[in-house]
């Protein structure tokens, strides 16, 4: 369930060569700040891929998410953090990509509540058993499972992609989210949970 | 906690407080191909909510996994990276309009505020300058607790108000009908009172 974030996401290229080559992300930052456009490039290549990833874990329009990935690194360039140079990126990238999630979610409430926008439906049940195809029915349940992910609350719905889908430990998770590693483990067991119910996965909880 | 690892660990509503850790054991070790550690394996067997939560966990993780691998097939895709120098400069030129822009209307709020502010000076202190020839004893927004009149002045407008140096600084803006003669020595006083058109 947890998978690298790193290497695999640079594609064609290892993390550690990628360090080794071009820098640190504290290198690279610096660089920017001296107007070095190349170091700009440098960074959205090493994180774009993560950044999306991200956004289209936690939203559906794929549209949007090429719009809010451009809206991360424009902010960016705007406004670029301070690291120590042990500290990487990622994390500030993601939490920006959560903080425009979340701010056109609530917009997005509004409109709904005014009936400006459709409210997004469940996908029809899955009907057919007996399908020869398996890889179809395990491709379906995977769409399946995605959209539940997306009806999941918000504070479990973060939780669920930076942990499951991204692989990102329990404590980096919290400094994205700005909580603590018990809240973090909380919220991911009952969004599991919720997810598994909402997918009729395994019985209900037995009584001794 | 219990320090038997076999029993459940119970919390209201019947649940065991380690099913978290029950789940996270049974994904990693579908992940890794580790074994689950002997005291969660144990634990599992012997209580019956952390057994379905292990069940639960087998079935979800893999479609999780699948998951994660679409999306990075879909996030990996090259037609809407924002990858190449060209992008880059991009990016660069308009975030530098953006900011040439709020500059720009920052300058215009701030012209209009120092303008409104100096309209509003204007009107407090030269807008009060212009009326006429005042006692320099008559208070005034600069220095509002100055006396209206002093002791002598006090005396000459008890005795003839009308022509006491108080009345002739005061600006009239209208006449009270004065009760007759006869009243009260202080039904005198009051007249000043409303017809001094400022606050005091």
């Amino acid at each position: 369930m947890q998978t690298e974030t790193d290497s695999t996401d640079l594609v064609g290229r290892s993390g550690t060569d990628v360090e080794e080559t071009f820098g640190t992300d504290h290198d690279l930052l610096r660089r920017f700040a001296h107007g070095d456009r190349e170091a700009l490039s440098e960074i959205i290549s090493r994180h774009e891929v993560a950044v999306r990833r991200v956004l289209i874990g936690l939203w559906e329009d794929r549209h949007e998410v090429d719009d809010f990935c451009q809206e991360v690194f424009l902010r960016f360039i705007e406004r670029p953090p301070v690291l120590s140079p042990t500290q990487e990126l990622g994390p500030w990238l993601y939490r920006t990509a959560l903080n425009l999630v979340r701010d056109r979610a609530r917009r997005r409430r509004v409109r709904q509540w005014f009936r400006l926008v459709e409210r997004p439906g469940r996908r029809r049940e899955f009907e057919s058993e007996t399908s020869a195809d398996v890889k179809a029915q395990e491709r379906e349940h995977v769409v399946r499972l995605h959209d539940e992910i997306r009806r999941l609350r918000p504070a479990w719905r973060e939780v669920v992609v930076l942990r499951d889908l991204m692989g990102l430990p329990p404590d980096e998770t919290a400094g994205v989210l700005g909580t603590t590693t018990k809240a973090v483990t909380d919220r991911l067991h009952r969004a599991r949970r919720e997810l598994a119910r909402q997918l009729d996965l395994g019985s209900e909880r037995e009584s001794e | 906690m219990t320090t038997d690892p076999n029993k459940k660990d119970t919390r209201k509503g019947g649940s065991c407080r380690r099913e978290a850790e029950s789940w996270e054991a049974v994904a990693t070790a579908a992940r890794t191909g580790e074994p689950i550690d002997e005291s969660t394996a144990g634990h599992i067997e012997q209580c019956a909510s952390c057994r379905g939560v292990a069940d639960q966990a087998k079935r979800l993780d893999p479609l999780m996994s699948a998951l994660s691998d679409q999306i990075r097939a879909d996030a990996s895709r090259p037609e809407s990276s924002l990858r190449g120098e060209r992008t880059a400069e991009l990016l660069v030129r308009l975030v530098t309009y953006e900011e040439w822009r709020r500059t720009a209307r920052r300058a215009c709020a701030a012209s209009v505020g120092i303008a409104a502010s100096l309209v509003l000076l204007y009107a407090v202190t030269v807008g009060f300058a212009d009326r006429e020839d005042l006692s320099s004893r008559r208070p005034s927004l600069v220095n509002p607790a100055a006396s209206l009149v002093d002791d002598v002045d006090k005396a000459r407008m008890r005795e003839d108000p009308l022509n006491s140096a108080v009345a002739s600084a005061i600006p009239v803006h209208g006449w009270v009908d004065l009760p007759s003669r006869g009243t009260s020595a202080d039904s005198s006083m009051w007249w000043v009172v409303l017809s001094y058109g400022g606050s005091r």
